[in-house]
């Protein structure tokens, strides 16, 4: 069974992996945000298989403690309000496949 | 199950040094606090690897609840300073170098890669044969597990991390309490700084999120300390919990509140340290040495310190993420 | 024998929901589409594995630790997918960061 949950933990951590690239692209600020929100959701699943393969059960506190203040860092996000706008900023702006002056163009 | 172990492992390794990698090189600041944030929690997981479940519990309190929104909101402020630049005073006097200003132009005019590349390279080597020279020599040993596992009875706890912590080492751990009341002290000796404002809550589910979530948040900081004296946890992993469980609190709350009053803030910042002393003085007085027990008195006395250490840790990480002296204290 | 066939196949459906949570996190077009992916994730996916991995606890004070892990992950994802949604809303998809 131990061989079991291992490997679904490793499944996962490759989801995790293959979700950096949505961090990395971007394009807005929330697509990051709601990235890193999955995996903290993840990571919580992770540490619980783990919990079962390495027969550790202190890991469900790790686990819960991460459960517990998954939510931080996206009320820290909301706060932020950046720059003021703007007034005549339209609620969306240009879509990220036409480069605009405004976007970063560091995705190397 | 050991070959899915090691690709495991290396699997986690490669994601940290790439998460790692890409932070740094990130000229993006809110994509590099992203990344911070992940490389936070796989550097959890890299520690339950390692077999450190206390770390990782330390990790996971202070990477998910702390770090991520103590860079965020600095972010928050940064863009301020940045937006007051632009927006106008043309003939203001030239920015400081060494203030926010200086800062921020060197993070958002990077040098060129070619000129920082060869250095950066060369310092990486110096720093890894340094580290990979030190470690080479390291006899054979054992560890002192066995030396740990051989006075557990004397300890008065059942979780030899504790007990090393708390009773066989306990000046490591008083050192480390002082250096988080310094750290503070050193914080507010900058002088005074603005509160982040308070902002009113978008919505009802945030509201309702914090009603279920600090009582929780509470609970579980007393049953990790609970836990500490037969399981990881402790008061460094309490505190944290609690800390961060503050933190939300003054990220959230809708309307201004009142500052802690300066004199009872000081009290609990420094019961830590404060205890943690008197009981050192008095096991020298009483015959046992600088910070022993009498072995009937060590699981009480360790509570009481551990209790102590929690709510200074805790009030201190707050602070900390505050900033700033206590309002009405003016000395 | 029973228990562990009802942990294999509950894991493994709360896996392909985390596949789909992540094939969503990178296919869908825009932020308010992706939200849902993340939501799958949280409630489904971890509550399948979480459902799984109760019938391997030791007693009670496990199963419990395991329930409070869910609701609390789901009360954290419903507040950062409102959060994440509001921001959006009201400051712009592509806000400059500099």
């Amino acid at each position: 069974m131990s061989l079991f949950y291992l490997a679904a933990a490793l499944f996962l951590l490759g989801t995790i992996l293959l979700g950096l690239v949505r961090v990395l692209r971007g394009p807005g600020s929330g697509d990051r945000m709601l990235a890193a929100q999955l995996f903290g959701t993840t990571g919580v699943t992770i540490l619980l298989l783990l919990s079962l393969a390495l027969e550790a059960s202190a890991l469900v506190d790790v686990a819960l403690v991460f459960a517990l203040l998954a939510v931080v860092a996206a009320v820290a996000f909301v706060r932020q309000h950046g720059l003021p706008e703007p007034p005549d900023t339209p609620i969306h702006r240009q879509p990220p496949d036409t480069p605009g002056p405004e976007r970063h163009h560091d995705d190397r | 199950m050991n070959a899915l172990l090691v690709l495991f492992d290396l699997v986690l390794l490669a994601g940290i040094v790439g998460v790692a990698w890409r932070c740094l090189a990130s000229t993006d600041l809110f994509r590099a606090v992203v990344l911070f944030i992940t490389f936070g929690l796989l550097l959890a997981l890299a520690w339950v690897r390692l077999e450190a479940p206390d770390i990782a519990l330390a990790e996971a309190a202070i990477g998910a609840g702390i770090t991520g929104a103590l860079l965020l909101v600095t972010l928050e402020r940064l863009r301020s300073i940045m937006a007051e630049r632009r927006s106008g005073r043309p003939h203001s006097p030239p920015p400081d170098p060494t203030g926010p200003h200086a800062l921020l132009r060197a993070l958002h005019d990077p040098l060129p890669e070619h000129r920082t590349f060869l250095p950066a390279l060369s310092f990486a080597l110096v720093v890894g044969g340094l580290l990979v020279t030190a470690l080479w020599h390291q006899p054979q040993s054992v560890g002192l597990e066995p030396v740990v596992d051989a006075h557990m009875d004397v300890s008065g706890v059942d979780h030899p991390i504790t007990a090393v912590l708390l009773n066989f080492r306990a000046y490591d751990t008083f050192l480390e309490l002082a250096i988080v009341l310094i750290a503070l002290l050193g914080a507010w000796s900058l002088g005074r700084h603005d509160l982040i404002p308070a902002r009113p809550a978008p919505g009802p589910i945030l509201p309702g999120t914090l009603r279920l979530l600090v009582p929780v948040a509470v609970v579980t900081g007393v049953y990790v300390l609970w836990a500490g004296s037969h399981a990881p946890g402790g008061a460094f992993q309490a505190g944290a919990i609690l800390g961060a469980a503050g933190i939300l609190l003054v990220l959230a709350r809708p309307r201004q509140l009142p500052m802690a009053p300066a004199g009872p803030l000081r009290l609990g910042i420094s019961a830590g340290v404060a205890l943690f002393l008197l009981v050192g003085l008095y096991g020298l007085a009483a015959g046992h040495g600088f910070l022993g027990y009498a072995e009937a008195w060590a699981y009480p006395l360790i509570i009481l310190i551990e209790v102590a250490a929690t709510l200074s840790i805790a009030l201190t990480l707050v602070a900390l993420f505050v900033a700033g002296r206590p309002a009405g204290d003016d000395t | 024998m029973i228990a562990n066939a009802l942990t294999v196949i509950l894991i493994l459906a709360g896996l392909v929901f985390f596949a789909a949570g992540t094939a969503g996190l990178l296919r869908f077009p825009d932020v308010y589409s992706r939200l849902h992916a993340l939501t799958k994730a949280d409630n489904v996916g971890l509550g399948l594995v979480i459902l799984g991995l109760m019938f391997q606890a030791g007693g009670p004070a496990d199963i419990l630790k395991l329930l409070l892990i869910w609701v609390l992950v789901l009360a954290a994802g419903t507040t950062a997918a409102h959060m994440v949604a509001q921001r959006t809303w009201t400051h712009g998809e592509f806000e400059s960061d500099r």
